[in-house]
């Protein structure tokens, strides 16, 4: 059983946690802010570093940390940041993103219909939304297997694409390094630490302006959630009524809704069950499927690039759009279970909204 | 047969050969094909020019200019051209005149496109010629936000490297290309003459004058797709910020494919946090359908993260519209140079989003629509006096400092020229540069003559004065006012 200092533990973090995550990198490791709330956010974010969230209980590796669709070749559970550095890495090492039309030598491409950069995309932010640091436990109990087949059979589609249009090279291909999560030592929180952390937090949500403040001086440094959270966050430090947590619309449940979509209806927001969610993927879908181009067949290329109607993805951003898919798939599987989410989390938002956005060539 | 002296220019027509794979605005294939148009289209109404386009298979009329089509195969435009231009003969191009009887004086060809065709042309064919270069694309700063490695990148220099160190004289479209232009030819010997263009009005249409929104929402118009260089999600999230701090406003998203509206709709809408703020309309060429974005919209937005020109956003302040541009681009440097613009217009335009990512850029983006929103009526009477800057920058005026840069570079004159306005050339201090004309009187004269008119050059007409018809006329006929004398 969690203890009492346990339970405080975890509400400091997440409330701390949601700020910088409302707030979102890179601002207070630029040189953008006052230098005081510059530091006190770096002060936040090494004391929520040094002070992670306990992980949840009987499962061998908590997916608030590691990947949940696969495993390191010696059967070890890979951590989400060794996972992105290894799609990074495969990026980098990426050779020649396609270049129809101008005579150089191109790799071969894969070409998906407009609509599926818009599902990829979508899917891929509520895959960095069930990772936002801070987010508290939560058990997949809703209907969700239909979703996750969908999202399989979208990313399978990508990959027999992907290996149709050129074989991966395998030196490009570094396969993850697992860190033992499986043993992962427990390390209790002290009251010490929790003294720490507490400080940090009230130091850093005190140098938030207000959101009114904020409003009223014009100042888009800071964004206004993140004034909002820096509010919640100096109630729950300080032992009042505040929630450690908000979802971005009122109503959203993540055992059995999206986290990242939702729906109008009658000029109000409804959240979108996971069953409503598999329904509209199934539709967009429907039609047009991810094909490998071979970059000799410029009659192939010209239908893919006429008037937009194609996106091209190189075969290893293909493949590593399909893995994210499987992970995200894998993580909305009945049943599923996961502690609060560390900072670490971060590197798979950054990843998947920043670097693996620019794999999208819009022909 | 073209000659080097100095005095041709006035005895017959100058001969220029463009080469472009794909040239016009037909083409649908992005903006190197429609610079490629307008360009050859404005040179060939140039008095004193002959102009003629090779180029692969059909393409749309070009005004005066000679059309010379490579017959196509089913291989990209690009690649066929470049086979005729490393193995083929004059006599594989129907029309082509034989070059006893025909040689161009100058060749010019585009980017990695069709600039490698055009450095062959002059090898194999027309080894007499003057070699020009168009640098239409940031090819580091695209690949490197595309992500591509290092040796990647360094490939995609080489090819238009290889061109420039054999050119004569480099165009840059905008001061930022004209700047790619400076570092592709670092290291060639003789370093190649240097010009920046700036690109005429894309299109027609009347000026508008946006009235401010009143009690309705701010009508925001994108145009361009889902690129993550176009920056459509710093958008979203700039707006979404809005949103949360009450602004009202609409976003009209031009040119998204047509099968993907209906899922992005509902994407953006809850990127941003409010339903019913956006709407996304296909793609289009039609020039109704331009003009009522544009008339509908209050302002317009062009939040790419880098920009070689950004003829987009251009297009919006032509028509007289507030439209906020990003710093990372040829327009901003353009609206930036006190020289051209008067600086109180390009600071209340251009975005201050250098180097920044993230929620950091968004953040910028929201502040500088906010300000937008928050005086609307400053910002529209500051677009109808950048509309002004502009109309002293048609296509004819692209054309005329060209061929002003072209023809100072045959009197000997190696300087990098700057299209100012009315087509007249500045120096890099805002100076304006002496003609051709001027240079032939002046050495006609003697030396020291032109010095004693001018000790420290003329001076450039103040930008946005209306000034630069004055300017012009001092050096001879406008263009367009000559008598043709086109043979």
């Amino acid at each position: 059983m969690p203890s009492e200092l346990d339970e405080h533990h975890q509400r400091l973090y997440s409330a701390s946690a949601r700020m910088m995550w409302e707030q979102g990198p890179p601002a207070w490791r630029g040189d953008r802010w006052p230098t005081a709330r510059r530091d006190a956010w770096r002060d936040l974010e090494a004391a929520l570093s040094a002070s992670p969230p306990a992980p949840v209980a009987d499962v061998p590796a908590d997916p608030a940390r590691y990947l949940v669709s696969g495993r390191a070749p010696d059967a070890r559970a890979v951590p989400l940041a060794a996972a992105v550095g290894t799609w990074e890495a495969r990026f980098d090492a990426d050779p020649v993103p396609p270049e129809p039309g101008t005579g150089v030598p191109a790799e071969g491409a894969v070409a998906i219909a407009a609509v599926w950069q818009t599902l990829i995309c979508d899917l891929l932010d509520e895959l960095a939304q069930r990772l936002a640091p801070g987010r508290p436990p939560c058990v997949i109990t809703g209907d969700s297997a239909e979703l996750a087949d969908e999202i399989r059979a979208l990313g399978g589609a990508l990959r027999t694409a992907a290996e149709g249009a050129a074989a991966p090279s395998p030196a490009a291909a570094p396969a993850p390094a697992g860190d033992g999560g499986d043993r992962e030592p427990e390390s209790p929180v002290t009251g010490e630490g929790y003294a720490r952390l507490r400080a940090a937090a009230l130091a850093a949500a005190r140098a938030m302006p207000t959101r009114a403040e904020a409003e009223r001086a014009g100042d888009f440094t800071v964004r206004a959630a993140a004034c909002a959270a820096a509010e919640d966050l100096s109630r729950v430090a300080e032992g009042g009524t505040a929630p450690q947590w908000r979802e971005r619309r009122a109503g959203i449940d993540p055992s059995r809704h999206l986290v990242q979509g939702y729906r109008w209806s009658g000029g109000a927001a409804r959240p979108t069950s996971f069953g409503q969610a598999a329904a509209g993927l199934r539709a967009d879908r429907a039609g047009p499927s991810a094909r490998p181009l071979d970059p000799a067949d410029a009659a192939a290329w010209r239908t893919a690039a006429a008037e937009g109607t194609s996106v091209l993805l190189s075969p290893t951003a293909a493949l590593i759009a399909a893995e994210l898919l499987a992970e995200l798939a894998a993580r909305l599987t009945p049943g599923t279970r996961s502690g609060t989410v560390p900072l670490t989390g971060l590197a798979v938002h950054d990843f998947v909204k920043g670097r693996f956005r620019r794999a999208f060539i819009v022909a | 047969m073209p000659s080097s002296s100095p005095e041709r220019g006035t005895e017959r027509p100058l001969e220029v050969l463009f080469v472009a794979d794909l040239s016009g605005r037909s083409k649908g294939m992005g903006g190197v094909p429609v610079v490629s148009g307008e360009i050859t289209r404005a040179m060939a109404e140039q008095p004193g020019v002959n102009v003629s386009l090779l180029t692969v298979g059909d393409t749309e009329d070009h005004g005066q200019a000679r059309i010379l089509r490579i017959p196509p195969t089913g291989d990209w435009e690009a690649v066929r051209l470049r086979d005729i231009a490393e193995n083929g003969t004059p006599a594989d191009v129907p029309g082509m005149p034989d070059p006893d009887t025909w040689r161009p004086d100058w060749i010019y060809g585009h980017s990695r496109y069709s600039g490698p065709a055009a450095m062959n042309l002059r090898r194999r064919w027309y080894p007499e010629a003057n070699l020009g270069h168009y640098v239409h694309m940031p090819i580091e700063r695209y690949a490197e936000i595309q992500g591509r490695p290092p040796e990647d990148i360094a490939r995609l220099v080489a090819f238009e490297r290889e061109v420039v160190a054999e050119a004569q004289h480099v165009v840059g479209i905008g001061p930022l290309l004209t700047s790619v232009g400076r570092d592709l030819a670092a290291g060639s010997d003789p370093v190649p003459a240097l010009h920046e263009a700036i690109p005429g009005h894309p299109r027609g249409g009347e000026a508008l004058t946006p009235a401010a929104p009143g009690g309705r929402p701010l009508h925001i118009l994108f145009t361009g797709r889902r690129d993550d260089i176009k920056g459509y999600e710093d958008l979203l999230a700039a707006l979404r910020e809005l949103n949360e701090r009450g602004v009202d406003f609409r976003l009209r998203v031009r040119g998204f494919p047509e099968d993907a509206i209906a899922a992005e709709s509902p994407s953006a809408a809850a990127a941003i946090g409010a339903e019913g703020m956006t709407e996304h309309l296909p793609y289009t060429t039609r020039q109704a359908e331009l003009d009522a974005d544009d008339a509908w919209a209050d302002m317009k937005v062009g939040p790419s993260k880098a920009e070689g020109y950004g003829v987009t956003q251009a297009d919006g302040l032509w028509r007289g519209l507030p439209t906020l541009v990003n710093a990372e681009s040829g327009i901003a440097m353009f609206m930036s140079d006190p020289h051209r613009v008067p600086a109180d217009i390009g600071s209340a335009f251009i975005v201050a989003d250098l180097g920044l990512t993230g929620a950091d850029r968004a953040g910028a983006w929201s502040a500088a629509i906010a300000r937008v929103a928050a005086d609307h009526g400053r910002h529209a009477e500051l677009a109808a006096r950048m509309r002004e800057v502009l109309s002293d920058y048609s296509w004819q005026h692209t054309a005329s400092a060209q061929l002003e840069s072209m023809r100072r570079f045959e009197l000997g004159s190696r300087g990098h020229t700057i299209q100012g306005p009315g087509g007249v050339l500045l120096g890099e201090d805002g100076r304006r540069l002496p003609t051709a004309r001027e240079m032939r009187a002046s050495r006609a004269m003697g030396p020291g003559a032109l010095a004693a008119d001018y000790p420290a050059g003329p001076r450039p007409p103040a930008p946005g004065t209306g000034a630069a018809d004055s300017a012009a006329s001092g050096r001879g006929p406008a263009p367009g006012q000559a008598a043709r004398r086109k043979l």
